[in-house]
């Protein structure tokens, strides 16, 4: 008799992800099962309109990092039109990126990946949220994360033209330039960040680097895989956000690749599965060999972690003595194991707001010349971010009157589900024996996609919420035999 | 008597998916018709969680006009609850925030200026499709939005009379 656990993070709106474990007749998993929705119509929705829309239509598509959407399509714009833009328009994007990575960060940590750490991977679910975050670590944390999101919210205002969507990007640079006053708050913005920066790196030491059981358990075997690991570099092989050439490094920490985004075709190759929407990306000159890691296997992340494994280090001061501590208490370069993915996003938070401190304190950041204006024909835009959550390429392709013929973008979490669904099936397989399955096994099954930090589909939602979590063990006919339900409408 | 409440009326949703840009579309209407004196600032809004509390800070009463999916309802169909009727209705989920709820919960124990829960009125607009990209919603949720902006004229108007 086999039996067929379901976790189902249902949504109101943005469709739902779905985890399926099936039980073979001993009650081990005999297999998982990772599905991700897809919105219809991306594609057929941008066909046909021009170009320079798609700066302000992509950033629709996500309510969680419209900013990430709006730099690589901004980008791409500029490949399209054949167009550099000045160098205190390139600061300015990367200013605003900065202060995006800085407020999402801070929310994933604090919000979303953080609980599992701060409260406990077994804690009752209604305590497991940035509420019992405040609880533990006190008052000062809540008001700090707010604090931290409304400022880099104004700073995103300011040189994006709104807080939500932002709108100044456009093929050639950006709409307008910011003025000293601005700057000086900006300046002032970015001190705060380090000092957060550095804070929130104190909190994970105190709390989880202090802790031998959470050591224990990010090192467990349960959250560890050995794929292959990409993330932007810029010419010194360091971590950059907005810019550079994309490093893939193997296994052992080795360059396997280095290749401009226009060039990810070369690199890149797509596996389709009949049990999920979403494709599962891999390594053409390795080639797809299934949900299994190492050498062999053309799998790759892109997650905070491994950009950090992907690069040589930080190109600031702080990060970098952060990133250095952080592998050192790892064991080396690169590190296997999932869950540090929370460590390193705090590693990037520092050095997002270093970064932004080095833009904003930069003579020419004020500078009226910010746009290049485009005069050639458009033809193929092709441009790669790094996005919170993942490796975010735009690629577009026009007639000569800058329509849009072409429109293919892999996003973050697309690039992750490979890697995603080997991470479920080891903790799936590593947690659940002889049938036995609670809530606190279901989470931290949970924690191994959690920390990949994922973003259903790009989908934007309407009043979201925790993600809802059900499970539903059935027999070999079919019928329900248990059925559990987290955050989920009462019946 | 001239109220000094301050109110703010949010257009919920997404306007290029479909159905999803209902509230979008019920909150332009509404702004279309108030009268330019009106002290109300109407908004709108694409995300949950954190963001659409903190957008709230500041206000006395918030009025959420947002799409709805509900297989039971009709296209178009009106329903009205209040922020405390979230967690018990609703299958509201974000992968990577917190919910509504929580997220008041957080403010307010940080002593955020916000709204009570029954002072946050949410008027959802039953949808249908909130998965397909595109900028023609159902011909029932256009048919919908008056009704929708009626709804909200009413919660107004009965705020000033308790004020």
């Amino acid at each position: 008799m086999k039996q067929r656990i379901t976790i189902d993070p249902i949504t109101r709106l943005e469709g739902h992800g779905k985890i399926e474990v099936f039980l073979d007749e001993a009650g081990e998993v005999a297999n998982t099962y990772f599905q991700i929705p897809e919105l219809r119509g991306f594609e057929v929705f941008c066909l046909g309109r021009p170009a320079e829309e798609m700066p302000r239509i992509t950033n629709r598509i996500c309510g969680v990092c419209p900013e990430a959407h709006h730099m690589a399509a901004s980008k791409a714009l500029d490949m399209l039109y054949h167009v550099d833009p000045p160098r205190a328009g390139k600061m300015l994007r990367e200013l605003f990126y900065s202060a995006f990575y800085v407020t999402d960060h801070t929310t994933h940590f604090y919000a979303l990946g953080g609980p599992d750490f701060v409260v406990g991977p077994d804690a009752p679910a209604a305590e497991r949220n940035i509420l019992g975050v405040v609880a533990k670590v006190g008052q000062e944390a809540g008001l700090r994360v707010i604090n931290t999101r409304k400022k880099n919210h104004e700073v995103i205002q300011i040189i994006g033209g709104r807080a939500i969507h932002p709108v100044a990007g456009l093929p050639g640079g950006m709409s307008k330039a910011i003025n000293e006053e601005e700057r000086q708050f900006i300046e002032q913005v970015a001190r705060e960040n380090i000092e957060f920066g550095l804070w929130s790196l104190e909190v994970f030491s105190q709390i989880v680097l202090n802790n031998s059981a959470y050591v224990d358990l990010i090192l467990s075997d349960t959250y560890t895989q050995r794929t292959y690991y990409m993330g932007l570099v810029d010419e010194n092989n360091h971590v950059n956000f907005y810019d550079g050439l994309i490093r893939v490094v193997d296994p052992d920490g080795n360059e396997f690749a280095k290749y401009a985004p226009v060039d990810y075709l070369d690199h890149i190759a797509e596996h389709v599965e009949p049990t999920s929407y979403l494709k599962y990306p891999y390594l053409k000159n390795i080639g797809w060999k299934g949900f299994v890691d190492g050498a062999d296997s053309g799998m790759y992340a892109c997650t905070p972690l491994s950009r950090l494994n992907a690069a040589e280090g930080m190109a600031t001061m702080e990060a970098q003595a952060a990133y250095q501590k952080y592998f050192s208490v790892l064991g080396g370069r690169p590190v296997h194991h999932t869950l540090a993915a929370h460590w390193a996003r705090l590693v990037e938070l520092l050095y997002a707001a270093e970064r932004m401190l080095e833009l904003a304190t930069d003579p020419e950041i004020t500078s009226p010349n910010v746009r290049t204006i485009p005069t050639e024909t458009p033809t193929v835009g092709i441009a790669t971010v790094e996005a919170p959550r993942g490796t975010l390429t735009h690629h577009y392709e026009t007639d000569e009157n800058g329509i849009l013929t072409k429109v293919n973008l892999i996003v973050g979490t697309t690039n992750n589900h490979a890697p995603i669904t080997l991470s479920i099936k080891k903790a799936a397989s590593s947690l659940i024996h002889e049938g036995v399955v609670n809530d606190g096994i279901l989470n931290m099954v949970e924690m191994a996609f959690r920390s990949y930090d994922p973003c259903f589909s790009c989908a934007t939602h309407s009043l979201p919420g925790q993600m809802p979590l059900e499970v539903i063990v059935r027999d070999a006919k079919g019928e329900v035999v248990d059925h559990r339900a987290q955050y989920c409408t009462p019946d | 008597m001239a109220s000094t409440m301050r109110t703010l009326v949010i257009g919920l949703g997404n306007p290029i998916l479909t159905d999803d840009g209902a509230g979008i579309y019920a909150a332009r209407a509404v702004a279309e018709a108030l009268p330019p004196d009106a002290d109300i600032d109407v908004i709108e809004v694409s995300c949950g969680g954190l963001t659409l509390m903190e957008a709230m800070i500041g206000y006395d009463r918030v009025i959420v006009l947002d799409a709805f999916f509900d297989f039971q309802e009709p296209v178009g169909t009106l329903r009205l609850f209040d922020a405390g009727d979230l967690a018990s209705t609703l299958n509201t989920a974000s992968t990577h925030d917190a919910d509504l709820p929580t997220a008041l919960r957080v403010g307010r124990a940080l002593g955020a200026s916000l709204p009570p829960d029954e002072a946050i009125q949410i008027v959802g607009i039953t949808a249908r499709d909130v998965l397909t990209f595109g900028e023609t919603p159902h011909p029932q949720i256009v048919a919908a939005i008056p009704a929708a902006t009626q709804v909200v004229f009413q919660l107004l108007a009965a705020q000033e009379v308790r004020s």
